[in-house]
């Protein structure tokens, strides 16, 4: 089985969109997060592989069933502005419990109606007392947190996407 | 030059303000100049067999009559003692219905006999123009009011309609249900924020083995997982934020 390692997949889109903004004259680019995530079906006690790769995109955030908290990948740079964009790959394990937690800026720069963000550290902490929920339950905690902080409204879009091994 | 050179004995035909007397109690005119012939249509020797009410419109006849009843007996009296100019409407012979404004000033006679009789003089001009004027503008305004909250309904209507395709788009847009991975749990909550631009969120998750290459013997399996955003600020972030359409064209050519 083969399938394409994550800087490959980036490098290419960070291609595609540069043609394409050269030939449309379009300022379009983005950031993304790209997991590649690999299972022995059959044998979840070992977990899951992954390989994190970043275009600019917020780092993944890894939750160990213990509740220490770990950002995975390096940052790179926005795709579609840049020749090289700097893609790089970081490992890590998922074991039995741990979660991954994938999200978009419309989480950390969320604002309360005084100015404030809702921010990193906010989040890490929030995360640290997910550990032991399943992943629809994580979602659920960020989203509902950030609506909270922001009392007015959404000033931006919001995703949150996560994967965990069940233990 | 003696004042009655001048004419100024018969001075309220000079005027260019309808000048009316009249006696409180009976209502009796008692003079009547020419421009009220004007602005009334009776002449003089007409109004002068008239009491004042046949002046007045019928809606406000009682209240005009208790008026002037009060200044007969006390001197007093709301629009006598108003010294301000009154803006009221009146009647004309032919039935027409005028605007006037008019000023009240309480007479009695010079020698002092009679004193207990009350007369009242009323200087008149007839506003009827002006009032139409500010009728019409009134009625443009609130016609214009009208049309303005009625496009403003229309326009809510319209985006309301647009926010819904919107979302309808992108939910198409946006992978929906995620497929199942054996052996993982995922969890998503997505909330876009505009209520009438696709969001510049997207997330996808996909069986990463390449077409045709997957080992049916194969134990193990491979998912990509992605996340991304459109990058920027304020009004330009939305002006150039690429459509999902656009970047999920780039995304399935690249991997």
């Amino acid at each position: 089985m083969r399938e394409m390692r994550p800087s490959v997949v980036l490098a290419g889109l960070n291609e595609s969109m540069l043609r394409h903004r050269r030939e449309r004259e379009d300022e379009k680019f983005c950031t993304l997060a790209y997991v590649l995530l690999e299972t022995c079906e059959g044998d979840t006690d070992r977990g899951a592989r992954i390989t994190v790769c970043r275009g600019g995109h917020s780092a993944p955030i890894l939750i160990r069933t213990d509740g220490s908290i770990c950002q995975i990948g390096h940052p790179g740079r926005a795709i579609g502005v840049f020749d090289d964009a700097n893609l790089t790959e970081q490992k890590a394990h998922l074991g039995p419990g741990d979660a991954l937690v994938l999200y978009t800026d419309g989480v950390h720069e969320a604002r309360s109606p005084s100015g404030a963000f809702f921010g990193e550290e906010r989040l890490k902490a929030l995360l640290h007392s997910c550990a032991g929920l399943d992943a629809q339950a994580i979602a659920d905690r960020v989203e509902n947190a950030v609506c909270e902080f922001q009392e007015d409204g959404l000033r931006d879009d919001v995703a949150i996407l996560v994967v965990r091994v069940p233990e | 030059m003696r004042p009655r050179d001048l004419g100024i004995g018969r001075l309220f035909e000079k005027v260019r303000d309808a000048v009316i007397v009249a006696e409180a109690e009976t209502q009796q005119i008692v003079l009547w100049n020419q421009v009220a012939t004007t602005i009334f249509g009776y002449s003089t020797a007409e109004a002068l067999g008239l009491r004042v009410e046949a002046l007045v419109p019928e809606n406000l006849k009682d209240q005009h009559r208790a008026g002037i009843a009060r200044y007969a007996k006390t001197g007093h009296g709301p629009y006598i003692d108003s010294h301000r100019p009154l803006e009221l409407p009146a009647l004309r012979k032919d039935g027409r219905a005028i605007y006037v404004e008019l000023s009240l000033s309480p007479i009695g006679p010079v020698d002092n006999t009679n004193d207990d009789k009350h007369f009242v003089l009323a200087i008149i001009r007839d506003i009827t123009k002006r009032k139409q004027a500010e009728e019409e503008v009134r009625q443009l305004n609130e016609d214009l009011e009208n049309r303005v909250a009625e496009r403003t309904l229309q326009l809510e209507d319209a985006l309301a309609r647009l926010g819904k395709t919107a979302h309808t788009l992108q939910g198409r847009l946006l992978p929906s249900p995620l497929p199942e991975m054996p052996g993982v749990e995922v969890g998503l909550r997505y909330l876009p924020a505009g209520e009438v631009d696709v969001g510049g969120d997207f997330y996808d998750l996909f069986d990463a083995r390449i077409n045709g290459e997957a080992d049916s013997t194969e134990s193990s399996s491979s998912w990509g997982v992605v996340i991304g955003d459109v990058v920027g600020k304020g009004a330009e972030r939305r002006l150039c934020s690429p459509s999902p359409a656009t970047l999920y064209a780039h995304w399935r050519c690249a991997r």
